[in-house]
């Protein structure tokens, strides 16, 4: 294994795996997509994450983006937004990064197997939103006939912003998949997809409103929104509705208090909540 | 028996023995108007001895429990081999220390502190230097100023986690200090005391000495003022403070259960320019800071000093209880006490307390 | 080839060249890494191109503006360093000041009264408002404090060589006078502008016995209000309020006071 290991030093929860890169790919002007081989496996649950970075330089907390069966090998889909993600775009294949985790609650599948009474899922993504969830959409794909109808919204600001075209493209070709691509803007761009906000489409959904699971992930000004949507057309009840957040993680472990939204931590008791709960947590998506 | 009664001679004596062996901490006067904990041996030829306000000093600037939890304390340092692979190393050394001289309110913070750092994933620096911090700590038999609130908090007859616990009698100049743990056990024999055979009687005489009701009380009792605190958004109260609050911090920082860190990487610049040694270090931080919530996108969860003063008052008295199911504040007074514009904890519980009696009065009328 | 660095003086007292040279250990390795150009304090050469520029001083004159602005098309980044690039220092409490009252200030009634019947008897000065770099030229980072703080400016000139963002924490200088365990310079009967002051210093006046004057600025979110009736409350007289934000805030957020 070329991936040193930190014998030496046991149970410090701040010392990073390093992780070493296979693949480097850039998937538009800002996100690149990191492929690493850990020194063992993760195993992550969909919608958990990682906290990802360089000693020396510092961490940020990183959704984990392959499915959960992945093994050694860990996706992440990394945006340049600042120092520590700006250093990490000029790593090349070879290269080492720190890893710490899987942190966070994530998702179970079983909640939404069909074999638990689950006809329909409707996964809506807005722009990154659609990072972590590939998590989620990834061993459900995988195991199409374990699960019911699946819809899939998935938004982006311009074509050259839409993430993992080649895939959704892969996934559409699947037994009972519906998958609606949107930008909000075309910007001069070639688009074989809709024009128009991930708000727009939902109310032409076909579901069983009482067996239906809902995920959503996006900037913290889409929830508001699609939640209204939502509401507005279906009964869905709350407990399965579900939302991924973001939040500012400096530990990952439930202590530097960054991430509290009201009495939880969103990167212990989180990201993924029950929107049942967000009842509870007026924070939450403010 | 574990039990003896002694003076304050011979406890003073008995602190210089013990400062021979491991750093020492109580709390020495400053060169103003407060309280600081310090090193024995640092301030000994100064103070020739006698420590006349060890058992009556105004609550310390910053409280002792940040003895276990410093700023700055190294995480991990790493270096780069020759083969370009990371190799990393444990934080800083950690060495045994005594802190004496400590409140039963700060006794409560400490103890606090040791439930959150071992609650989920644990945090061995902290963990390894409480493993070696003894304390000795003692019983307020007067409110140390008119900040305090410690009865109302539930913390005043605090006593759990100290090594050796010291109760001042009703008789002047006699004390009780009873050893709690085999280390405390251990530390007291170089003590000249003769043995007590009815400690729990004395202690009783010397608790239903002090006065009642002790220091500041809420206008509810404890279990009421979470339940407000929970239920009640109480806008309006936490504008009203919101208003005159600079967001410096000062509040948390000097708070026996702000725990809220910054994460510091640093490195040494390598010939070429390459980050080839380093460390990853904690720092104090402040939820008062407006910066505290900010998220990369530049979305600020927090941006108003309202929803962050909100947020300090219900992390001591709502959201850390729910998790913990131990009131956060222990009523020490310190965030009051040092606030320059007058801000003080105990006035924004009872009056979010007071407007919702109001609120709920208003109802019934209706 | 070595990144080059250069330093550049406007109206200043080079006090901040002198806190870096006063950390040889941390220059000298520093030397090894990059070419020194336009350092007049150490040495003296001219570049084309710089790849880090540091502004040292206010900018006062008209010319200046021109060097200035010629400084900045050939620099990668410019990088205001200390109080008087970064917001004007004492030196800008001239510009709430006429130019006749601020020459007999300086040299005297008689003197005043001579120049306001000869005008060759103004000196350079006279009619120069102060600026700051950033009210002339994009500025990409600022080095705040007087002196600036050593510490910062090894971190900035790190994080920069090694193709990194710099990061400088935005909070109040009670934050770190508390990580210090200092006692409050209030509680010393004296008064502090640290609570709406930009931190980053280390609080090291607090640290060494002084007051807090905001020679790094007002926070941007500092709450003057508050501030000013908590230095009223001690007694403290409204124009000895103004006197002390303007110390060296000069060039910035005055219409608060």
């Amino acid at each position: 294994m070329n991936a040193p290991m930190n014998q030496s030093v046991g149970n410090n929860p701040y010392i990073p795996m390093m992780a070493e890169i296979q693949c480097v790919e850039p998937l538009t002007e800002r996100e690149t997509l990191f492929r690493v081989l850990l020194p063992e496996p993760l195993n992550h649950r969909p919608g958990q994450f990682v906290m990802v970075g360089l000693p020396g330089i510092g961490e940020c907390a990183i959704s984990i983006s392959s499915g959960p069966d992945s093994g050694r090998t860990l996706e992440m889909v990394i945006r340049k937004a600042g120092n520590v993600t700006g250093v990490l775009h000029q790593l090349k294949k070879r290269d080492f990064m720190g890893i710490r985790g899987p942190f966070g609650s994530g998702f179970d599948l079983n909640d939404f197997r069909l074999d638990k009474g689950n006809k329909d899922i409707v996964i809506i993504a807005g722009g990154l939103g659609l990072v972590p969830l590939r998590s989620l959409i990834i061993p459900i794909m995988d195991n199409k006939s374990d699960y019911g109808r699946v819809h899939l919204i998935i938004g982006s600001r311009t074509p050259k912003e839409a993430l993992f075209r080649q895939q959704i493209q892969q996934w559409k070709q699947l037994p009972d998949c519906r998958i609606t691509e949107l930008v909000d803007d075309v910007d001069f761009q070639d688009w074989d997809g809709e024009v128009g906000l991930v708000t727009e489409p939902i109310h032409k959904l076909q579901l069983d409103e009482k067996n239906t699971q809902l995920v959503l992930c996006g900037p913290p000004v889409m929830y508001k929104f699609v939640l209204m949507e939502i509401k507005m057309n279906f009964n869905i009840p709350d407990e399965k509705i579900f939302v991924d957040l973001e939040r500012r993680m400096r530990c990952g472990l439930g202590k530097c208090g960054h991430c509290q939204i009201n009495h939880v931590y969103c990167c212990k008791d989180g990201p993924v909540f029950r929107y049942s709960r967000l009842n509870d947590l007026p924070e939450a998506l403010g | 028996m574990n039990a003896y009664i002694t003076d304050l001679n011979q406890i003073e004596s008995w602190f210089f023995k013990l400062a021979e062996k491991q750093p020492f901490f109580l709390p020495i006067k400053t060169e103003g108007i407060n309280y600081r904990f310090e090193k024995l041996n640092d301030v000994r030829e100064n103070n020739e001895q006698s420590f006349p306000e060890l058992l009556s000093y105004k609550p310390t600037l910053l409280p002792p429990g940040k003895n276990i939890f410093p700023d700055g304390e190294i995480l991990f340092s790493y270096y780069k081999d020759e083969q370009g692979h990371y190799q990393f190393t444990q934080g800083s050394n950690i060495e045994s220390q005594i802190i004496s001289g400590i409140r039963a309110c700060d006794l409560k913070g400490i103890h606090l502190m040791d439930a959150v750092f071992s609650d989920g994933i644990k945090d061995i620096h902290y963990l390894q230097r409480r493993e070696k911090t003894h304390i000795i700590a003692f019983n307020c038999m007067t409110p140390c100023d008119e900040h305090c609130f410690c009865e109302a908090a539930g913390s005043l007859d605090f006593q759990t986690g100290a090594d050796i616990f010291i109760t001042p009698l009703v008789e002047e100049n006699k004390f009780l200090l009873e050893a709690q743990s085999s280390i405390g056990i251990e530390l007291i024999k170089t003590l000249t005391a003769s043995e007590c055979l009815n400690p729990v009687e004395l202690k009783e005489q010397a608790l239903s000495s002090r006065p009642a009701p002790f220091g500041r009380q809420f206008v509810e009792p404890i279990e009421q003022v979470s339940k407000i605190i929970h239920q009640y958004d109480a806008d309006k109260v936490y504008q009203q403070y919101a208003e005159r609050c600079f967001s410096c911090g000062t509040c948390n920082l000097v708070c026996p259960t702000c725990y809220c860190f910054e994460t510091k990487d640093e490195f040494e610049l390598g010939n070429d320019l390459s980050q080839g040694r380093g460390t990853k270090s904690r720092h104090w931080d402040a939820c008062l800071n407006p910066g505290f919530a900010e998220v990369a996108g530049g979305h600020n969860f927090r941006a108003d000093p309202a929803a962050r003063q909100r947020h300090r008052v219900r992390r001591k008295f709502d959201y850390l209880p729910q998790r913990f199911e131990q009131t956060f504040c222990t009523g020490c007074g310190r965030c009051g006490r040092q606030c320059t514009t007058d801000i003080d904890i105990f006035d924004i519980v009872n009056d979010v307390c007071s407007s919702v009696s109001e609120t709920v009065a208003q109802e019934l009328d209706k | 080839m070595k990144p080059k660095i250069a330093f550049f003086d406007f109206a200043s007292c080079e006090g901040c060249q002198l806190a870096l040279l006063n950390c040889e250990d941390i220059l000298l390795e520093l030397l090894e890494l990059v070419d020194l150009v336009e350092f007049r304090e150490a040495i003296s050469e001219k570049s084309a191109r710089y790849d880090i520029a540091f502004i040292e001083g206010s900018i006062h004159r008209e010319e200046d503006s021109k060097r200035l602005l010629d400084i900045r098309s050939r620099s990668q980044f410019l990088v205001a360093l200390g109080a008087c690039a970064c917001n004007g220092n004492v030196q800008a409490r001239s510009n709430f000041i006429a130019p006749a009252e601020n020459y007999k200030l300086v040299y005297g009634e008689e003197a005043r009264n001579r120049v306001q019947i000869d005008k060759n008897y103004w000196p350079l000065w006279a009619h120069t408002r102060v600026r700051s770099v950033e009210e002339i030229v994009k500025v990409d980072y600022q080095l705040r404090g007087c002196p600036m703080s050593a510490n910062e400016f090894l971190h900035l000139v790190k994080a920069l060589l090694s193709g990194q963002i710099p990061h400088f924490p935005e909070n109040a200088v009670c934050v770190e006078c508390k990580r210090h365990g200092n006692e409050c310079v209030f509680d010393k009967g004296l008064s502090c502008l640290g609570p709406i002051a930009y931190g980053g210093c280390d609080a090291i006046c607090v640290n060494n016995g002084h007051v807090c004057d905001a020679c790094r600025g007002l926070l941007p979110y500092a709450n003057v209000e508050a501030h000013n009736n908590l230095m009223l409350s001690k007694g403290i007289s409204k124009e000895a309020i103004k006197s002390r934000y303007r110390m060296f805030c000069s060039a910035e957020k005055m219409s608060q006071t």
